[in-house]
């Protein structure tokens, strides 16, 4: 088989999607969740995976820097990338949730502030409703934002709710289910079809299997 | 110090000007061989002319405003300014005709990983021929340019619009739901297109046959086979029918081995209507070229007329394959000369001039570049010498002459 390269979205994704990939039945010697090394190799494959921070894995397969990718819809929408997105993977789920105090839903009619990691997905969902919006684009979190009265509510994804319920806020809505997609290469689905069918057709086989 | 230097934008230094210059003779000198006939059009053209192909996104093209306060825009896209032009110029929908250009195009790209806001593009137009063998020419022109160029591992992706289009025949879809539809398989996004085509109502015959859509790409005789299956109607089986008989042309040309089918692609330009098509090389993680037939975008500038086309992407082309061309013998002469012989080198340079060699002089207490000379020529006071490395050789203008002739070595 030719070299295939993945790129996965460290931290909850990478875990998720390495652990699917051993089930899969690829071999990383070298792995482990502590570890700090950023490439891995699976010799009876032919597959190296890379680490890279979630917003760029779109940027790396874009580029052919990476044939495949593995990263969550929420950065596949904020980023808007050129790939094909073959397969919903069903792992990493979560919910993009407006959030908020539970006692102060902010008045839609007027324009209200909303803190977020994802400016376009928000500006997108607020212009679809005719809400006036002032976003404001912060890098982490983001809770923090509607405490100190930076803005009224937030935009964030929300997997089990405990950061927003230990910071006092509660979800207001969920407007979109979130979860890791499988993405390729235009150019290499096509030049490395083999290799890569293989993992579309294990992975599928695997998340058809669990159900989930 | 203000930096002027916008980003997106390049400047270009002569060695790599006749790195394009290369690629750009090659491109030309094919579309010469095919017969087709070097056109241009204006730089900017009114925003209404591009605002009706919906696909071209207002935010992407470079406005401009003219003294009436109409509002222009530099040119993001290089077939429906000839479309137009074709339709004013030439009224008779029979005639067929043949069109190249060599041009900029100007876009204001947004993706994360392009920055070119302007690139050189390449590209055949061929009007009022709606017949397989007119797609046929426009792939073998695609390829040729492709191989004369020296490019590597290279292939044509073939695409039919019409396939889709005749599966969504019949079916009472809003346009906004086809729209969708197309998007979710361009993508090649199989979890979405699933969860979207549930939520239609279709039937199950048409939610498996679309499902298969966008996997349906990979060598002409397997795709064949398996599209030919999929076939729910005349249309999509017309649709096929014109993609068969452009492979047996392109057979003729020999040129089939280089053609791969992927009914995945839908009509991203609103105006394909039919055969599209997508070329790439060496591996490379983007498309070189891309074209296809619009057969219903000459109808909108009053003239009911095919048409097909493609365009390739010069500046991708530069950075796939182009190096720094060796300039070193561009000019033939640099004549240095000591001041006081200022008189004796300027007849020398006419002379050389007049023998039609390129010839460059300067004061020697000059700092100038010498690279890009075959010879460096020092008049002095004591002589005339043609310098070599560190070396000095004596000579005469006779003898020079002869040396420059390739008469006699140095």
């Amino acid at each position: 088989m030719k070299d295939l390269n993945i790129a996965l979205a460290k931290g909850r994704v990478a875990n998720a999607a390495i652990k699917l990939l051993i089930d899969c039945g690829c071999e990383f010697d070298d792995y482990s969740k502590e570890s700090r090394k950023l490439i891995f190799h699976d010799k009876k494959n032919n597959i190296k995976v890379t680490l890279v921070k979630s917003p760029d894995v779109p940027v790396y397969v874009e580029k052919g820097a990476a044939d495949a990718g593995i990263v969550g819809k929420d950065i596949l929408l904020e980023e808007k990338a050129d790939v094909y997105e073959l397969v919903n993977l069903n792992i990493g789920k979560c919910d993009m949730c407006i959030a908020g105090f539970a006692d102060k839903i902010p008045d839609y009619s007027k324009k209200i502030t909303v803190g977020t990691k994802y400016p376009n997905i928000t500006r997108d969902l607020f212009n679809k409703r005719g809400v006036l919006t002032d976003i404001i684009k912060l890098n982490g979190s983001v809770e923090l934002a509607p405490i100190i009265g930076l803005s009224d509510i937030i935009v964030d994804i929300v997997e089990s709710g405990k950061t927003l319920e230990e910071n006092g806020l509660v979800v207001h809505e969920k407007f979109l289910p979130i979860s890791a997609r499988l993405i390729t290469n235009k150019v290499s689905l096509k030049t490395k079809f083999d290799e890569i069918q293989w993992v579309i057709d294990s992975l599928e086989s695997l998340v058809e299997k669990d159900g989930i | 110090m203000i930096n002027y230097y916008i980003d997106g934008v390049n400047d270009l230094h002569f060695q790599e000007l006749l790195g394009y210059q290369r690629i750009n003779d090659e491109i030309e000198q094919v579309m010469r061989r095919f017969g087709y006939k070097p056109i241009l059009t204006p730089n900017f053209e009114y925003y209404d002319m591009y605002a009706m192909d919906k696909s071209l996104s207002r935010d992407k093209m470079f406005k401009l405003i003219d003294k009436n306060g109409k509002v222009m825009v530099l040119r993001p896209d290089a077939t429906i300014p000839i479309c137009r032009m074709a339709a004013n110029t030439f009224k008779n929908p029979e005639e067929v005709l043949k069109f190249s250009y060599i041009t900029t195009i100007f876009r204001e790209d947004n993706s994360k990983t392009n920055y070119r806001k302007d690139f050189i593009q390449g590209g055949v137009e061929y009007f009022g021929n709606s017949g397989p063998e007119c797609d046929g020419e426009i792939i073998a022109v695609a390829i040729t340019m492709l191989l004369n160029l020296g490019l590597e591992k290279i292939h044509i992706d073939v695409g039919q619009a019409a396939f889709l289009d005749g599966l969504f025949d019949g079916i009472d879809l809003t346009f906004s739901e086809k729209e969708r539809i197309n998007e979710l398989i361009e993508n090649k996004n199989l979890g979405d297109l699933k969860l979207y085509l549930g939520q239609l109502n279709i039937t199950d015959e048409i939610y498996e046959t679309m499902l298969k859509i966008p996997m349906l790409f990979g060598s002409y005789e397997d795709v064949m086979k398996k599209a030919r299956e999929l076939c729910l109607n005349g249309s999509m089986e017309a649709a096929l029918d014109h993609v068969e008989s452009v492979y047996e042309i392109l057979s003729i040309y020999g040129l089939e081995n280089y053609i791969n089918l992927d009914f995945g692609f839908t009509n991203q330009l609103d105006y394909y209507s039919g055969l599209i098509f997508k070329g790439y090389a060496e591996n490379w993680g983007d498309s070189i070229l891309s074209g296809g037939r619009y057969d219903n975008l000459s109808k909108t500038f009053g003239v009911d007329r095919p048409a097909t086309g493609f365009g390739i992407n010069i500046s991708l082309l530069m950075e796939i394959i182009g190096r720094e061309e060796n300039s070193q013998d561009y000019f033939d002469v640099l004549i240095r000369y000591e001041n006081s012989m200022l008189s004796d080198a300027l007849s020398t340079a006419s002379l050389l001039r007049d023998l039609e060699f390129s010839t460059d002089i300067i004061d020697n207490k000059y700092i100038y570049s010498e690279e890009n000379y075959r010879f460096v020529l020092m008049v002095e006071k004591n002589g005339i010498f043609i310098s070599d490395k560190d070396d000095k050789i004596p000579t005469s203008i006779e003898k020079f002459m002869d040396i420059l002739k390739g008469d006699i070595s140095l």
